[in-house]
């Protein structure tokens, strides 16, 4: 079985080299832009 | 489509002891091609458990912190990697009482990311509201009384003593405590 690999996003393996990391998830989003119709319907995105 | 960014959590366990010395948060981050600030780091030691570290933050643009000098020292202390409990930033447990024993530690470091944005992306960022949270569990043993915990100097008590399993023969308290954070700031108007 194969460990998946880790991004240390904030570089505390370089910090301190006794923090070892395990695992990382980068959690991506963005906004969208948005109008509704009367009822509510979304009509534009 | 706008303001797209990444907001990524990293685990980390010890294998020695670490020091949290020479962590800043507000400032930019460099991985890969992205720049990526500190918003939260929480330190979880207790009984039985080897200590780890959950760090969360988010991508920023390059070069958009509003001033180098914005930023929060996390205070300097040394997490050790026994599997124990452990006593950080001057919060203590000697006087706790007899037959009472805190058998798990949470710390966290956290401040607010503020953005400036135009066309709903972020031109300029500082962080705010830097403070820092202990949270105590205490284990009793069936004898009388109650636990005592004491704020050393900075830290208030915010969540008092309380008992989570009254009906167990071997009670449960928490107690949570709070240090707010000074920014790290040189500037002549802060």
């Amino acid at each position: 079985m194969a460990f998946l690999s880790k991004t240390d996003y904030f570089g505390l393996t370089t910090i301190d080299s006794n923090f070892v990391i395990t695992s990382s998830d980068e959690n991506k989003s963005a906004s969208t832009a948005e109008a509704q119709n009367d009822k509510g319907d979304i009509v534009a995105t | 489509m706008y303001g797209e960014t990444s907001a990524p959590t990293c685990n980390y366990v010890l294998q020695g002891d670490a020091s949290t010395s020479s962590i800043e948060m507000g400032d930019e981050i460099t991985s890969g091609t992205k720049k990526y600030v500190i918003t939260s780091i929480q330190f979880s030691t207790g009984a039985a458990t080897p200590p780890s570290v959950t760090v969360t933050g988010e991508e920023v643009p390059s070069g958009s912190h509003c001033s180098s000098d914005c930023y929060y020292d996390v205070p300097s202390a040394t997490i050790e990697c026994c599997h124990h409990a452990q006593a950080l930033w001057g919060i203590t447990w000697t006087g706790i009482g007899a037959g009472f024993y805190v058998t798990q530690a949470n710390y966290t470091v956290e401040c607010q990311l503020t953005k400036a944005t135009k066309d709903g992306e972020t031109v300029s960022y500082d962080v705010t509201g830097g403070k820092m949270t202990a949270e105590l569990t205490i284990q009793g043993t069936g004898g009388s009384g109650t636990p005592s915990i004491t704020a050393p100097t900075g830290w208030i008590i915010t969540s008092p003593l309380s008992l989570s399993n009254p009906d167990s023969a071997y009670e449960t308290y928490s107690v949570t405590l709070t240090k707010n954070l000074a920014h790290h700031v040189t500037q002549s108007n802060p």
